[in-house]
């Protein structure tokens, strides 16, 4: 109570000040209108704006600025007199009095220095006056005003005079004196502590409303769950999107409401399951598309993004964005469908193509031999390449399509590299290739995705051999490095043209000396690799002497066992 | 393959063709049916020992005639080998699961590998 009324008085104390300063505007401004000079007319409005806008801040609580804008206020009026006394100041002595302990109020901080010298300040429109003589109204005005500044004057000091007047010699009486003092500064203290804790208060109203505001304004739903998973908040994007009255969603679990599905729609997903407590327990953002149904039955494909809320390390909440991704998801589907559907039709025709020629080879038909057999075996070739370019090119489209997926799980990088090499058996014999595998314990067991890294180290160890001259070495090695894994394939090839190194990743590029030696190459094969690669956050550059022979280097970072959204996988048959 | 029935559901005339020419040679009695859904009338009428199955069926595909054969006590235990030029490690996890012998994609399966997978079903199953 004590500090409401004292903030009161402060503000009655201001007010004051602010009439002062605008009653020496308004009385100015008439004087000088009156007088036909426009400049002064004008300074005079700008004392007046200046007092009203002091007014205003006395009002909205900002004590130091409306001090300053009095001051200035004063000041404006005082320089407006000067001029127009032609140096009144100069041969009235007194005035140079009344300003000294002014500026000394100032110089020692003491708010009342300001109200000092506006009182000197108006004492000079009182010698204008007497000077003039015939202003009967400008007088009236400023008498007012010498009476509510010395009010003002009163007051401000008041306190202050109180202070110093209750000295005395007797140490009882001076210890109480001090309390009393210590206890007004404290109490002065906690006043001003008092307002701005008000203005803070205000401040921050004001923020939640633009916070509130922001929230409902946002496109996608928007939740605020506790760390119980009870939803706390929810915008009307959130009501409208999940099909679910706003209001309704507040102190209740997501899944009362709405039935999450897995992406493909294949498994139902509980509570637990979604990002929310993944987001709590990880106590990272965390990010996955959902079938969501809603109560109609109607459903859409959210991207459900959770993001834990943590202060001072301690989880108490999730705050939840669901965007509707159904446009996007279908248009992936229709691609990838299509790249699937078109392969498939590419294929059926080579399935009669390949099993009629090789029937026609066994001599189910009658013993084949000499050229004609010849010509068969290179078409039934042919035809088989036909199959590995499909591959290559649905591998491309899925890539191209951003509709492939990542499914890194423990596997043995060993084992992958195995079966790889016992693929290209046939041509390693053929070539009498010497393959050494350096491959340390990491390889054994690692998280990855098995058949991307089969699909890279097919096309690795396949140009490796297919470009080397026959009896030479092709070196695999797999070792740690840093938290990843390394790879490098080296060969004892052709290597590459040096002015042909910057195009090697791009597809459909084959190197001049690569076409001359084999000319069935698709072009593709480092293409896929080197999206693969980055698919999974690594990264792969080689060093190439032609003549001499190639080293592609690989770096793969740990990867998280969990599967990148896409909706096909690569295929593995294909770069060969 | 001495006797043994055979039946082929697939809607590629060319390759029933090649199917039978191909496993009749090898001692095996082949029927062939290019209709979905005449498929479990075929296994009812001509009871074969072994079924392969074609995924792309126009009407009804090759997963609910699976399913059906499955779901059949009489014909649960015939096994059933999935063809299909749809090829992935998950399309081969699908067919285990859904109790196929088998899951081969055709472009890449030489028909001298199909029939040796078939033969080796056959002799488990005898």
């Amino acid at each position: 109570m004590w500090s409401a009324s004292n903030t009161f008085a402060q503000k009655i104390r201001l007010s004051l000040v602010t009439y002062l300063a605008a009653t020496l505007g308004v009385v100015a401004a008439i004087h000088y209108a009156s007088k036909g000079s426009t400049v002064l007319t004008v300074a005079a409005l700008f004392l007046l704006v200046l007092a009203i806008a002091s007014g205003f801040m006395a009002m909205t609580g900002r004590a130091q600025a409306v001090f300053k804008c009095a001051l200035i206020a004063a000041l404006a009026g005082l320089l407006l007199l000067v001029i127009y006394t032609h140096l009144i100041l100069l041969i009235e002595p007194y005035w140079a009095l009344l300003f000294l302990p002014a500026v000394y109020m100032l110089l020692a901080g003491w708010r009342a220095g300001a109200a000092v010298l506006m009182y000197g300040a108006a004492l000079a429109p009182a010698t204008l006056i007497d000077s003039l003589q015939n202003y009967d109204m400008s007088f009236v005005g400023l008498l007012g005003a010498y009476v509510v500044l010395a009010v003002t004057i009163l007051t401000l000091e008041f306190g202050r005079g109180e202070e110093v007047s209750v000295r005395s010699t007797d140490p009882h009486e001076q210890m109480l004196a001090n309390e009393t003092s210590s206890r007004q500064a404290a109490e002065q203290k906690l006043v001003q502590a008092l307002a701005e804790q008000e203005t803070a208060n205000k401040k921050l109203e004001q923020l939640t409303k633009i916070d509130e505001a922001t929230i409902s304004s946002i496109g996608e739903a928007v939740l605020i769950l506790g760390e119980d998973g009870l939803i706390g908040r929810a915008n009307v994007s959130a009501g409208r999107i999940l099909g679910v009255n706003q209001t309704d969603l507040k102190g209740r679990v997501i899944t009362e409401y709405l039935e999450f599905w897995t992406e493909s729609g294949d498994k139902k997903l509980l509570e637990a399951e979604l990002v929310i407590g993944k987001a709590i327990e990880h106590r990272s953002i965390v990010e996955e598309i959902y079938k969501v149904v809603r109560p109609d039955t109607s459903y859409f494909y959210a991207q459900m993004t959770a993001s834990p809320l943590v202060v001072g390390g301690a989880v108490f909440g999730v705050v939840l964005v669901a965007r509707d991704v159904t446009d996007e998801v279908n248009l992936d589907k229709a691609k990838s469908d299509f790249v699937s559907i078109a392969s498939h039709q590419l294929r059926t025709p080579l399935s009669t193509i390949n099993w009629y020629l090789e029937m026609v080879l066994e001599g189910q038909f009658g013993e084949v031999g000499g050229e004609m057999k010849e010509f068969i075996e290179e078409a039934y070739g042919a035809s088989q390449r036909m199959g590995s370019l499909i591959d290559s090119l649905l591998n491309v489209s899925r890539i191209d399509a951003g509709v492939f997926s990542i499914t890194p799980k423990l596997a043995s990088l060993r084992a992958v590299i195995d079966s790889v090499v016992l693929d290209l058996d046939h041509r390693i014999k053929e070539k009498s290739t010497k393959v050494e595998l350096d491959l340390q314990q990491e390889a054994d067991n690692v998280v990855i995705d098995s058949r991307l890294m089969s699909i890279v180290f097919l096309n690795l160890i396949s140009n490796a051999v297919k470009y080397s001259p026959p009896n030479s070495s092709v070196v695999v090695k797999v070792f740690k490095e840093g938290e990843g894994l390394k790879i490098t394939v080296k060969d004892e090839g052709m290597g590459i043209p040096v002015e042909q190194q910057g195009q090697i990743f791009k597809k459909l590029f084959r190197a001049k000396n690569a076409v001359k030696s084999e000319p069935d190459g698709t072009g593709l094969g480092l293409y896929i690799v080197r999206s693969i690669i980055l698919a999974l956050g690594g990264s792969i550059e080689f060093e190439s002497t032609q003549g001499e022979g190639t080293i592609f280097s690989i770096y793969i970072p740990p990867q998280e066992e969990k599967a990148r959204a896409g909706a096909r996988e690569l295929s593995d048959k294909a770069g060969v | 393959m001495n006797d043994k029935k055979i039946l082929i559901i697939d809607d590629d005339e060319r390759l029933l063709r090649a199917y039978e020419v191909k496993l009749s040679g090898m001692g095996a009695v082949v029927q062939t049916e290019s209709d979905g859904n005449k498929a479990l009338g075929a296994v009812k009428e001509f009871a074969p020992d072994l079924v392969v199955l074609d995924v792309l069926l126009p009407e009804k595909n090759g997963w609910d005639i699976l399913k059906e054969l499955k779901d059949d006590m009489y014909f649960r235990d015939i096994p059933v080998v999935m063809v299909s030029n749809i090829g992935s490690d998950d399309k081969e996890v699908e067919a285990e699961d859904a109790g196929a012998a088998a899951y081969l994609v055709k472009s890449d399966t030489p028909l001298a590998n199909l029939s040796e997978i078939i033969t080796e079903i056959l002799s488990k199953n005898s």
